[in-house]
């Protein structure tokens, strides 16, 4: 048991070319250029990349705005609709009283 | 000098002709209430969602002519499953804001129903309404502020797809 402890814990040498492998691959890590994301599998240039991002951001700000006036525009209309109401309900019983 | 009193005196011109805004807000009623609505309006979102209503619908061209000189709509509509389920008096609340150039000019009452209309005059244009319709099972309440024309207001209903009901989902008597 001992034995097999002390082999099993032994120093071992790294493979030849060991080292040179790990720093290439850190170098290579190093180089990918940022920005890639989601847009790397269309295969663009950075600077389409950047004008397609900024095209994507203006759509969806746009959208927001488009929704944000729909539910202001919805809202309006049923104020006047209530209000409506509620102002012929009104003209309605004072037209009969005064029959 | 001179600047600061012209300025002094036409802010004095102009305030009491701007309307009066109501706090229409009655705190814990929509916890209570099985529909609600509330619709918050103020003079700049009023003008944005005007311009996207329908030249070619006649009633959405209605709508831009009553509110294109509005400042804001406001409007809260509760209505709950069971009657007595909110308690009356919110609405001397809403009363005690209205200063002395708001007038009744409507009171309907009925056994359960109450409905009354107020409108700010400040020379002789109404710039502000208010409505307060408490009834057994609803409370609606809607301020307008900004320049009103009372009749293009009234001929709004049944617009805009809703059908001609009353706003409380009783039939309309009057059909």
């Amino acid at each position: 048991m001992d034995n097999e402890l002390k082999a099993a814990l032994r120093r071992k040498e790294p493979p030849a070319g060991f080292t040179e492998r790990v720093l290439a691959s850190c170098r290579a890590e190093r180089d990918i250029p940022r920005g890639r994301g989601f847009l790397a599998p269309l295969g663009m240039t950075r600077g389409w990349r950047a004008v397609a991002a900024a095209a994507l951001l203006v759509i969806g700000l746009g959208g927001g705005e488009a929704v944000r006036i729909a539910r202001a525009k919805q809202q309006m209309l049923t104020a006047l609709h209530i209000t409506g109401a509620k102002l012929r309900d009104a003209r309605n019983h004072v037209n009969d009283i005064s029959r | 000098m001179k600047k600061l009193v012209l300025t002094l005196f036409v802010l004095a011109i102009a305030a009491p002709l701007s309307a009066q805004r109501i706090n229409i807000d009655l705190p814990g009623l929509s916890d209570k209430a099985a529909q609600v609505v509330d619709v918050t309006l103020d003079g700049s979102m009023l003008k944005l969602a005007s311009k996207f209503l329908s030249n070619g619908d006649p009633d959405e061209r209605a709508a831009r002519d009553v509110v294109q000189k509005l400042e804001g709509i406001y409007v809260r509509s509760y209505e709950f499953d069971k009657e007595g389920e909110y308690d009356r008096s919110v609405v001397e609340r809403l009363r005690s804001q209205l200063g002395p150039s708001w007038k009744k000019i409507v009171t309907v009452r009925e056994r359960k129903e109450n409905t009354e209309i107020y409108i700010d005059t400040r020379g002789d244009q109404p710039v502000g309404l208010l409505i307060i319709s408490a009834e057994p099972r609803e409370l609606t309440v809607v301020n307008i502020v900004g320049p009103i024309d009372v009749d293009k207001l009234s001929m709004l209903e049944g617009n805009f797809g809703v059908p001609r009901v009353h706003v409380g989902g009783k039939k309309d008597r009057h059909e």
